[in-house]
């Protein structure tokens, strides 16, 4: 069509010449049609950005000024000396804490910037106010906690071009690519400049490349160093500035940008770069930190402030001297900002800035409504439950209760593993999940997927299946003795007591707060197995539940997030609240897509629930948790129950108080034996993390149709006060009680029964 | 009208709660749970201006038409005040007028387990229930 054929034959140079431009036309278009897909298609690709619990600030919540002080550092709030006015910042003094908030669009509504004073007495907050007056309530803007990116690792978090600082784009011009705004996507001088110190020195170290270059270097990730991909990259660099505007790819240069790995995910632009090293927005760093974001892009790895701090110092004061030396700094100021240390977020400070354990439940309860690429690519807003000062305290007495159990046992060939989760006990909200001893790990996450023996854990199902027949109180008196139950596929089961003693008759009380083996297998059987296994099923348990007598003891595996689950239907009165990791999740706009209300089901009746749940107090205040009570703050009334497996397998232990539910697992990955019991394993930890928590005490109403009864602990018989070894406990107001001999009711007692005799015969 | 019912649940001191589960030496004589709200000392559980005042803009919000944002105002009063009985009412009230008749059953059966026997609080739950139970049978 071109050239003839006897065209061709005539003028062989000609003919290749054109068919050289033809296939380096054809190749140019491939350039261009990959490379404007990418850079199109790059725009759309977000991950979910998640976000932890706002802080609510409001006169009378549990808050010490430390405590307020930890989440604003947290939040890369900046402590100023003066009256604090940016968003941002904040300043404590003795008694008080003045801070102004960062705006915040929230799935309800959008909150402006507020300036706050909060006063503090000891350990709560006394007052809330601004300069107009007091302020009921107010929310700090939340923690960003994660994202969910897809599986290639890449991370991001997207600044437009007014809230990148014009700072950033001169610096990055001034160190990176001087003639920016004057080439057309290559830099032939720089080039020429390159390649003679290339030359002179032997290899190619010297790059080049303007802006444009590298960020298509970045697009394609490819790090080898060879001609054809420079030429391929200038290709595409030129192709690039002919359809879009500078604007537009230095917009696209500060997100794209690869400025960092933590683990397998790589940190990419100035705006997520700025979380991970700052813990702030972009728009708030200081030019001493944005110089080292500059100074960053030369080489994450080389010049990490963590791994390579006097390396990545020396590089950002080069930074600002380039600065100075232009004239976008003055030296005075280019001066001052060499003189600050590298001031990134020290993770270590308070608990790491990336939770992994928690995404994880947060990703498996969107999938089943989000598509993956949803979550990953389209820019959507998660809001969370998870309460970051609750998750650092588990994450560090976890790591410190492992660490000192292991000192235990010296000689033992591995690791103790463990888990923890915190749940809210009336909302049913996760606030902290640890999966691992080691904070950030990026891993199997037992406390979802470790499915363990839960000893006797189970054994409040066995005793609320019994008041529940109506047959029973807790001062109904059961046999310990040994027995034999004969099983369906032949021979015999022979449970024994922990202490391989028995204790005779017992009441339900004592058997279930000191955990006795005999009596609970016992009153098992006499109920049977099917109620056990419902009622377990009903608080939440496993849907499905082999019906074998070792079921009464625990030989049933579950997770340490589905034993959550239970114990907050205990801690909630019967009702079960489904557990939460998400309030609610907002489009890239802002618009909300979907709520997750709270939703609950009255699982269990409250007359049987609220004498269980006094059994399981008894057992923190004298039973076989009666350790927990000296470690934990005098006032908080607290309940639980410890678990452990055959062969100490598995150490466990499952507690609440008014406020929080929690539940921790110990033991070998592979399952070998620990030798831990659940009191002298999972409750040390359990303690020492709800020590920290400032949890309000467990405290239900009394439901109608029960009393309160003084009952000797070890008879059931009524007794009082002044007698020995007496407990409160809530019995249905028609049971009667023989009287122990001596400690009958006093006269008090006597006519305050006879006064409600009258008045329900009145009614 | 509901400005009303706020006030008047605000005012009920949830004063029943004095029962067991404080340290073994509190209950000097255990307390009974048949016995009306007026008998018992006062254990001085109104609820927090904080509670208060997010239950007021709750409120508003409904009567505005915004119940999802309503519904979410709610929930922050009930991470302030998870155990008064006012938060759990207001939230059965809202399903209720959003036609999620068996939540808001089971918002009054929780309103109801948090209110002192013959306290006002009850009263109302049980009103809560009864409409919940009667919009489900139609």
């Amino acid at each position: 069509m071109l050239l003839s054929r006897s065209q061709i034959r005539r003028h062989p140079v000609l003919a290749f010449l054109a068919l050289f431009s033809l296939l380096v036309a054809g190749w140019l278009l491939y350039l261009n049609f990959s490379i404007t897909q990418k850079f199109d298609g790059r725009r759309w690709d977000l991950p979910a950005q998640v976000f932890a619990r706002p802080l609510e600030l409001y006169a009378g919540l549990d808050l010490t000024a430390a405590r307020l002080e930890q989440e604003l550092l947290r939040l890369g709030y900046a402590p100023v000396a003066g009256q604090p006015r940016r968003p941002g910042s904040f300043r404590r003094t003795a008694r008080e804490l003045s801070l102004v908030s960062r705006p915040f669009r929230f799935w309800d509504q959008r909150q402006p910037a507020l300036a706050l004073q909060v006063e503090f007495t000891g350990p709560a907050i006394r007052r809330l106010r601004n300069d107009k007056g007091d302020v009921p309530i107010a929310r700090l803007d939340p923690l960003m906690v994660g994202s969910i990116f897809p599986t290639h690792g890449e991370d991001r978090l997207i600044v437009t071009p007014d809230q990148t600082p014009p700072l950033l784009t001169a610096a990055l011009q001034a160190v990176e690519d001087r003639r920016f705004n004057e080439h057309h996507g290559i830099d032939p001088r720089a080039l020429l400049r390159a390649m003679l110190v290339n030359l002179r020195s032997g290899e190619l170290s010297q790059g080049g490349s303007t802006l444009t270059q590298q960020l298509v270097k970045n697009y394609f990730l490819d790090n080898r160093r060879t001609l054809w991909r420079k030429i391929r990259e200038a290709a595409m660099a030129v192709i690039l500035e002919l359809h879009y505007d500078k604007a537009d790819l230095l917009n696209a240069y500060i997100n794209e940008i690869y400025m960092g790995q933590d683990g397998i995910r790589a940190i990419h632009g100035f705006g997520l770069a700025s979380q991970f090293y700052f813990s702030r927005p972009l728009d708030e760093l200081a030019t001493h930190q944005l110089a080292l974001l500059v100074a960053l892009v030369k080489g994450p790895g080389y010049y990490s402030p963590t791994r390579h701090p006097a390396r990545a110092r020396e590089r950002r004061n080069l930074v600002l001297q380039i600065l100075a030396d232009d004239g976008i700094l003055t030296p005075a100021a280019a001066a001052s900002a060499q003189q600050q240390a590298l001031d990134t977020w020290n993770s270590r400070q308070a608990g790491s800035s990336y939770y992994p354990a928690f995404l994880q439940l947060v990703r498996q309860q969107l999938s089943t409504e989000y598509r993956d690429e949803d979550l990953t690519g389209a820019g959507l807003r998660v809001f969370t439950a998870l309460d970051p000062l609750v998750q650092a305290s588990a994450e560090a007495q976890l790591a410190a209760g492992l660490k000192a159990l292991d000192g235990r046992k010296p000689d033992a060939e591995q690791k103790l593993a463990g888990a923890a989760v915190i749940s809210s006990t009336q909302s049913g909200e996760v606030l902290a999940i640890v999966g691992d001893r080691r904070a950030g790990f990026d891993g199997f996450n037992r406390a979802l997927a470790a499915r363990r023996p839960i000893g006797s854990l189970v054994k409040p199902a066995v005793y609320l299946a019994a008041l529940e027949t109506g047959r029973y109180t807790l001062a109904s008196v059961i046999d310990d003795s040994p027995i034999s139950v004969p099983l369906a596929t032949g021979g015999t089961w022979d449970p024994q007591n922990y202490d391989k003693e028995s204790h005779g008759r017992v009441t339900l009380l004592r058997a279930l707060v000191e955990s006795f083996n005999l009596a609970t297998v016992r009153l098992g059987l006499e109920i049977g197995l099917d109620p056990v296994a419902d009622t377990l099923t009903r608080l939440g348990g496993p849907a499905q539940i082999n019906r074998f007598p070792s079921l009464l003891l625990g030989a049933i595996e579950m997770t340490p997030l589905q034993v959550t689950q239970v114990y907050g239907t205990l801690a909630n009165g019967g009702f079960l609240t489904p557990l939460r990791t998400v309030r609610s999740v907002v489009d890239a706009t802002g618009e909300p897509l979907q709520r997750y209300p709270v939703a609950i089901a009255q699982v269990a009746e409250p007359a049987a629930i609220y004498p269980l749940n006094q059994a399981l107090t008894e057992v923190i205040r004298r039973g076989t948790a009666r350790t927990a009570r000296d470690q934990l703050p005098p006032q908080l009334v607290a309940a639980g129950k410890t678990g452990t497996s055959d062969e100490y397998r598995d150490s466990w232990f499952a507690g609440f108080t008014g406020e929080h539910v929690m539940v921790v697992w110990v033991g070998y990955d592979d399952n070998q034996p620990t030798g831990l019991t659940g009191a002298s394993g999972a409750l040390g930890i359990w303690t020492n993390i709800m020590g920290e928590l400032s949890s309000a005490s467990f405290n239900p109403l009394l439901p109608g149709r029960l009393e309160n009864q003084w009952i000797d602990y070890e008879t059931g018989l009524l007794s009082r006060p002044a007698c020995a070894d007496v407990v409160a406990l809530a019995l249905p107001t028609d049971t009667r009680l023989q009287s122990k001999p001596g400690c009958g009711p006093g006269l008090r007692q006597l006519g305050r029964r006879a006064r409600r005799w009258l008045e329900e015969k009145a009614n | 009208m509901r400005t009303c019912l706020l006030a008047a649940l605000a005012a009920i001191s949830l004063t029943a709660c004095a029962g067991t589960f404080k340290q073994q030496e509190a209950p000097a004589s255990p307390t009974t749970g048949s016995g009306g709200a007026g008998r018992v000392p006062d254990a001085g559980r109104s609820l927090s201006p904080a509670g208060a005042a997010l239950i007021e803009e709750s409120q508003r919000q409904r009567r505005a038409g915004q119940t999802a944002q309503a519904s979410a105002t709610l929930e922050r009063a009930l991470r302030i005040e998870p155990e008064h009985p006012a938060v759990w009412q207001e939230l059965g009230q809202l399903r209720l007028e959003e036609g999620n008749f068996a939540q808001a059953e089971q918002m009054g059966r929780k309103a109801l387990s948090l209110s002192p026997a013959g306290s006002l609080a009850q009263s109302y739950a049980q009103q809560l229930i009864a409409d919940a139970q009667r919009a489900q049978q139609r």
